[in-house]
């Protein structure tokens, strides 16, 4: 079974588990939801061809993903050319100029939503309902048994989540009714490049994107909003490298008996 | 025509803020509007160029230990005067630039030219040196201005370019543009086509990432 294990069987995983909710979402959100779908991985496939004809990086199918990403949760986007130009930027920006998926620093579907948030403020997008996020649930599930989504971000986001929605004053399970949160938790916050690869930096990663989406939800942008776990990805994935070099620094320390 | 050399190689092929990244700070925060962008550019100038043919002409006189307070109290005093002209006869514009003007003491591109150029060179090249730097600066400065402001609000200098949708136009203005991060964006963006064209520019690799061709793994 050596060699199945390369970057597009991770990708096609995500794709697969992505399905269950492109069923939900389609019952939920109605046709728009397609068209923005269409339009972004059009964009996308797009920007990969020029990169694989210009840097030779190879294509992959996490387009499906991030253009599935921005048609959930971009719900109020009727513009196609904000999508044409958001997803570019994101897709460029975030992803291609790094070397393609893989080696991005953050999720190219979160920098595609954050451009379109900040962008174009007065468009105004609302979450999704609970179909989405059980269907979530169940795509989150094939990515926790195939090892794709760490169990660990999984279970601290979750944590930091709860605890933070606690520390404010309000109902804990009502974030996990939330299509769209639920959706970012497990496909953006769980992200297995964008997020940090060491264990104790994966605890730390996901109870800080819990915790800032709970602050970002109940605080400023709405919990039923998408913004809030968007922002909170963005910020999340910024700090992982650095919870990972932390993790990494303490193992050296342990390995050479405490002094260094 | 080997002097002329020093005014227009930093215009590109050794441009302060695309190549020395120096000056990012106020690139950053006055180029909302080609207004602000141009006057900045234009005090940056004259305080460039007066600081350094002063430091050239003074300069067997500096003594080196002392050469860098020196140097900016030179600096200071000539930003000084800058601010009060642009507040005496620009008040509204010398508002809208609030700090930045002031700020040009802590440009690194000020003393350094001073530092690498004017210690060492004769007043005619450093003005030049100068001048071409000032120059390359306020170029920059004017392009991501442009930029900024016709997508940002669709204006040039303040005058309508593009009719927004909020004065029954059709342009929908990008609040993005207006917000520090693009400038950055924009800046990245003018880096990279630069050095696509000039791969001169391009500083060696820190590390090189192997890619062998029979390797899968993610």
């Amino acid at each position: 079974m050596r060699g199945v294990w390369h970057r597009d069987t991770v990708s096609w995983i995500i794709v697969s588990a992505m399905l269950p909710v492109v069923v939900a979402a389609s019952l939920d959100l109605g046709f728009a939801t397609m068209q923005r779908f269409g339009v972004a991985l059009a964009v996308i496939s797009f920007w990969q061809g020029v990169f694989l004809f210009t840097r030779a990086q190879p294509l992959s199918p996490i387009a499906l993903v991030t253009a599935f990403a921005v048609a959930v949760l971009a719900s109020g986007t009727t513009e196609m050319w904000q999508i044409v130009l958001a997803a570019s930027f994101g897709t460029v920006i975030g992803e291609q100029i790094f070397g393609g998926w893989g080696r991005n620093v953050v999720n190219a579907g979160v920098v595609t939503l954050a451009f379109l948030y900040f962008a174009f403020p007065e468009v105004l997008h609302t979450g999704t309902g609970p179909l989405v996020a059980i269907a979530a649930g169940f795509g989150a599930l094939l990515l926790l048994v195939m090892g794709v989504l760490s169990w660990r971000i999984a279970v601290a986001a979750t944590m930091g989540l709860v605890l933070a929605t606690f520390a404010l004053g309000q109902d804990p399970a009502a974030p996990f009714l939330e299509g769209s949160l639920v959706f970012g938790l497990v496909f953006l916050i769980g992200d297995p490049v964008a997020s940090a690869s060491t264990r104790m930096g994966r605890w730390a990663y996901g109870a800080l994107a819990g915790a800032l989406v709970a602050i970002f939800g109940w605080a400023d942008a709405g919990i039923d909003a998408p913004q809030a776990v968007v922002f909170a990805t963005l910020l999340a994935s910024l700090f992982a490298p650095l919870f990972d070099a932390a993790a990494v620094a303490v193992a050296t320390r342990k390995w050479r008996g405490g002094h260094a | 025509m080997k002097r002329l050399q020093h005014l227009y190689t930093p215009l590109i092929d050794n441009n302060p803020v695309t190549l020395q990244i120096l000056g990012i700070c106020s690139a950053l925060a006055v180029t909302t509007s080609m207004t602000t962008a141009l006057v900045m550019s234009l005090a940056l100038i004259v305080v460039l160029v007066a600081s350094s043919m002063i430091i050239s002409a003074i300069r067997h006189h500096i003594p080196t230990s002392i050469r860098l307070i020196l140097q900016i109290t030179i600096i200071a005093s000539l930003v000084i005067v800058a601010d009060q002209v642009i507040q005496a006869f620009a008040f509204d514009i010398s508002q809208r630039l609030s700090i930045f003007v002031g700020l040009i003491v802590t440009n690194c591109l000020v003393l350094g030219r001073a530092e690498a150029f004017a210690m060492r060179n004769p007043v005619g090249l450093s003005a030049l040196d100068a001048l071409g730097n000032g120059l390359g600066y306020g170029l920059v400065l004017l392009l991501i201005g442009f930029v900024r402001e016709l997508f940002g609000a669709g204006t040039l200098f303040g005058q309508t370019v593009f009719p927004t949708i909020h004065d029954g136009g059709w342009f929908t203005p990008l609040n993005l543009m207006l917000l520090a991060p693009s400038a950055f964006f924009l800046l990245g963006l003018l880096i990279w086509a630069i050095r696509s064209v000039r791969p001169a520019q391009i500083e060696p690799v820190d590390y090189e990432i192997s890619i062998e061709p029979n390797r899968r793994a993610p």
